[in-house]
């Protein structure tokens, strides 16, 4: 009856959903849980009379990639205003107000469900990482509403049991099999949807060997025919490697003897890309459990159950992973695993003496491995014009020191960093629906063609890289500017050979610019560059309808380029502040300020 | 008995259609000679501008030769209040329509909608069923025979909802009871369920390119409807801060306040500390190995004393907490163990637990 679904990019939005779904079990409550995409629409009729909704926003304000077929469902304008009369809603949103688009995804959500006849169980909540509170803040407050609407007496004593409920997806071990060997070539047998298949051509480090960052320079060649265009997205399933596994496994002594007979989950465990073949233990763990990950308030909240306090170690260790689940003192968690960047392997390791995990909530304890998404660089047109089944990728290894002595790998990293030239992988293309040329280019000539600005520090040339590609290939009159930041010349300017052999020949206007190249410089990052060139920009936006396409590092970068073209617009157009934002603001509306940012 | 000709408003307004309306209103007369023709505009009918009394018609034919025959669904309710039980609405009527007719407690009998009457027994029998497609789960349950919800009025839309879509199921002002209201509640979510096509639960739709953009409200339009919303006003806000006196701790990711560069003089500060006690522990190590030679290889036995010996390398510590050995879970703020592993005196461990990065 109580239905709470999350839209979770990053893993943030379902742990507060989860935290809330445990925190409703001890106050006897049976909500039920799950992804917005996950969860049967036909049961929000025929079950939900309380639906919770915990949401983040992401991109230009759009829903997570795991809340897509939610909204375009609850979209479809045939569906009657009272459609959803029969349900109470309250919604938590998971923003952050230095995005202009903040909180979009849940306003969307919220109006939509709203239109479709649903009332409000108690307060909704835009939860803000900007403010003092940080989101934190605003869940405990909406929490208590929550409870409150929903008839639990918080205050009273009894209304609460810490009591831990069956799992959701119960694995079983099927004791009385043989042992079986789950090949690495599982990696490849998922039961996830339009899954692709491919062998890795090149894995090449473009950094230079003296510079800070390992960049590669991925190139894949796919087993079947693909089709991709100039924005779209891979998704790459990395796993786990054995060691971390075996570490896993020793932690927990009474796992060893069942870690390779096949199991079973209950239920409809659910995991992006679908499970492998022949499980067992081992190869869920390796596969699927995201050990690599820094732990999450609600994975303690069902930890701290398996914790034997009958020695005072025990006593003391459940105490604290207890306090890591709650919300008493907020920093607590914050400093043992956020700030280090501690993994839940590492803190299982640290607590491990008394810790007994029972092997029927392994599913449902540990978060499950999400791909990870990578522009895709390279163009999908074939000289000749017919398709080709290459992707390129331009991949920064995450790696960096903490508190922590050691080094911080992200375990996609480490994954890709096994996958050399021959190596096998699994790949799933996403599609973005960018467009870069405008319908009202028919038919298309130098003259009229839109102009495309592109304006992308770092790994941010992934995208420009295929769209440069792409519209060469395919002898389009649009004019391409490329403005490119990054460190030093001959140390990390990507593709700059190509870039400026393209220059040459006409097909390309690049303007690189370099932040450490020289001490005092004044032209240090992109929107130096873009102001240096006021005119032309300017020009180019106002006069000749120029698409502007951003992609990089989010944070101060995007932000900065946008208050930049404001100047240029106010310098070249004589455009007032508000009329210049005004304008930007048409041209995202318009689909000509185009912002990709991780 | 009377019959009521209702005309679409384009049907007066255009003259060249005035021969239509006498022509039909001529078959009528000789098909129904001992009828009563009333003639009225479909827009006055449906607002209730005319007053015509309630049960008072049997039969209602609509003129509309207009290419879209739909009938807005808060009109059918009053059209079937007008015909007497066993009346019939025919003419031009939309053939899409079936559902909401249904719902109207109206049946369908070869392109008329009949209006059924009470004795239910006997309506059973209609082929009800087969004029329903997709939906026909609706009509099987007996919609016949019971009195059914009234349904909200088109023109009178909660101020709230304006981007609605138009039809609606219910009226939550219906009152119905017991029994009753559980038939109607099961029949009003299957109702709800024939919204949802087979795809919708399905796993790998991304693209039903068959659904057409146009059929879907655009996102951004509720953005804008959110303001109309005053979705705000109902917004919940934690209490300040002063209260919880929680100050943050968390460098923002393009930080300019010097929080971070805080952040880093510590971690600097950390690293020093790490490289000091593992250069200790590796003394330590050397004298142990000196003293026990051959019995322990690269195994460190640390001893309460050699522990404490080591934690009084930090200014201002005693090392008298004993939660050092813990692992950071228990380490105090500033405690020069942080980052390390936990380990326990007088257990023996080797350097290598530390991992391969030291």
């Amino acid at each position: 009856m109580i239905t709470i679904l999350y839209g979770s990019e990053t893993g943030n939005a379902q742990d507060y959903a989860e935290f809330l779904t445990k925190r409703l079990r001890y106050y006897k409550l049976k909500p039920t849980v799950a992804a917005l995409d996950d969860y049967p629409l036909k049961n929000l009729i025929t079950e939900t009379k309380v639906l919770i909704i915990v949401c983040s926003t992401t991109g230009q304000g759009e829903l997570p990639r795991n809340s897509k077929k939610f909204l375009k469902f609850i979209l479809k304008k045939k569906l009657p205003s009272d459609f959803l009369d029969h349900i109470s809603l309250t919604t938590f949103g998971v923003g952050d107000s230095s995005y202009p688009q903040f909180n979009y995804a849940i306003k969307k959500i919220h109006t939509r469900l709203m239109q479709l006849g649903c009332k409000e169980l108690c307060g909704r909540c835009e939860a803000d990482e900007q403010s003092s509170e940080g989101i934190d803040g605003f869940y405990t407050e909406w929490e208590t509403t929550v409870l409150k609407s929903l008839g639990v007496d918080v205050e009273s004593e009894g209304s609460k049991e810490e009591v831990l409920s069956e799992p959701d997806n119960k694995v079983t071990i099927q004791e009385e099999c043989e042992d079986v060997l789950v090949p690495d070539s599982v990696e490849f047998d998922r039961k996830g949807a339009s899954l692709l298949k491919g062998t890795v051509k090149q894995n090449a480090r473009i950094t230079a060997s003296d510079h800070f960052q390992d960049v590669r320079h991925i190139v894949i060649e796919s087993d079947s025919d693909i089709s991709y265009y100039p924005g779209d997205t891979i998704s790459l399933f990395p796993v786990n490697d054995d060691n971390s596994v075996e570490l896993l496994l020793q932690s927990q002594p009474h796992w060893i003897p069942l870690a390779d007979k096949p199991l079973k989950i209950s239920g409809s465990p659910k995991t992006e890309g679908g499970l492998t073949s022949n499980l067992t233990l081992r190869s869920l763990l390796k596969y699927h459990i995201d050990i690599m990950s820094i732990p999450r308030r609600s994975f303690f909240m069902t930890l701290w159950h398996f914790c034997d306090e009958s020695t005072e170690d025990g006593e003391r260790e459940k105490e604290k992973l207890k306090e890591f689940s709650s919300f008493e003192d907020v920093d607590e968690l914050y400093n043992y695993a956020n700030r280090p960047r501690r993994s839940i392997l590492e803190a299982i390791l640290e607590f491990q003496a008394n810790l007994n995990i029972p092997v029927e909530y392994i599913f449902d304890l540990f978060p499950k491995i999400r791909p990870r998404l990578f522009s895709i660089a390279s163009s999908n047109i074939k000289d000749t014009g017919t398709k080709n089944r290459r992707i390129e990728l331009v991949v920064a290894v995450v790696e960096y020191k903490t508190m922590i002595r050691r080094i911080r790998r992200g375990l996609c990293t480490k994954w890709l960093k096994t996958k050399v030239a021959g190596s096998e992988i699994m790949f799933k293309i996403n599609k973005s629906n960018l467009k870069f040329d405008l319908p009202s280019e028919d038919p298309p000539s130098p003259t009229t063609a839109l102009p495309i600005i592109m304006v992308s520090p770092g790994t941010g040339i992934a995208p420009m890289r295929s769209l440069i590609e792409e519209k060469i290939a395919s002898n389009s009159p649009q004019p391409l500017y490329l403005f490119f930041g990054c460190r030093n010349k001959e140390k990390d300017a990507f593709f700059n050979d190509v870039w400026e052999d393209l220059q040459e020949q006409k097909l390309l206007n690049y303007f690189p610019v370099y932040s450490r190249e020289e001490e005092d410089a004044k032209c240090k990052y992109v929107q130096h560059k873009l102001i240096q060139q006021a005119k032309l920009v300017g020009e180019l936006i106002l006069n000749k309808r120029a698409i502007v396409f951003i992609c990089g590092s989010n944070g101060s970068m995007p932000r900065e380029v946008r208050i930049t073209l404001v100047e240029i617009l106010k310098k070249i157009g004589n455009l007032t502040e508000e009329e210049g934002t005004k304008y930007l603001a048409d041209m995202e509306r318009d689909k000509r300020y185009i912002q990709e940012t991780w | 008995m009377s019959i009521l000709l209702l005309l679409h408003p384009t049907v007066v307004a255009n003259e060249d259609q005035t021969d239509l309306v006498l022509t039909t209103k001529q078959q009528l007369a000789q098909q129904y000679p001992n009828d009563h023709i009333v003639q009225q505009i479909m827009d006055r009918v449906a607002n209730k501008k005319v007053a015509l009394d309630d049960g008072s018609f049997n039969r209602v034919v609509y003129l509309n030769p207009n290419q879209d025959k739909s009938i807005p669904v808060a009109t059918l309710p009053v059209l079937s209040d007008l015909l007497v039980a066993g009346g019939s609405i025919e003419g031009d009527l939309p053939s899409d329509q079936d559902l909401d007719v249904i719902m109207n407690g109206l049946l369908i009998d070869d392109g008329v909608w009949i209006k059924p009457k009470y004795e239910a027994v006997q309506l059973k029998k209609k082929p009800v069923a087969s004029t329903l497609n997709a939906s026909s789960g609706a009509s099987k349950s007996g919609l016949v025979g019971k009195k059914l919800p009234m349904f909200k009025k088109l023109n009178k839309p909660s101020t709230k909802i304006v981007a609605a879509p138009a039809p609606a199921l219910t009226d939550s002002n219906t009152n119905s009871e017991g029994e009753e209201e559980n038939s109607m509640k099961r029949k009003l979510q299957e109702t709800k369920l024939s919204y949802f096509s087979d795809d919708d639960d399905d796993d790998g739709m991304d693209d039903d390119e068959d659904e057409n953009d146009d059929d879907r409200v655009v996102e951004d339009e509720l953005i804008k409807e959110s303001d109309k919303f005053q979705l705000s006003t109902s917004l919940i806000t934690p209490r300040s801060c002063d209260i919880t006196k929680k100050k943050r701790r968390k460098a923002c990711k393009d930080c300019t306040c010097g929080l971070k560069e805080l952040e880093e003089e510590e971690l600097n500060k950390q690293s020093t500390l790490q490289d000091s006690i593992l250069g200790k522990m590796a003394q330590s190590a050397t004298l142990e190995a000196m003293k026990i030679e051959e019995r322990l290889k690269n195994i460190i036995k640390f001893e309460e004393k050699d522990m404490a010996e080591i934690d009084f390398t930090i200014e201002g510590k005693t090392g008298g907490c004993g939660s050092c050995a813990l692992g950071d879970a228990f380490r105090c703020d500033g405690c020069p163990y942080l980052g390390l592993p936990p380990f326990k005196p007088g257990e023996a461990i080797t350097i290598d637990s530390f991992g391969e990065d030291i």
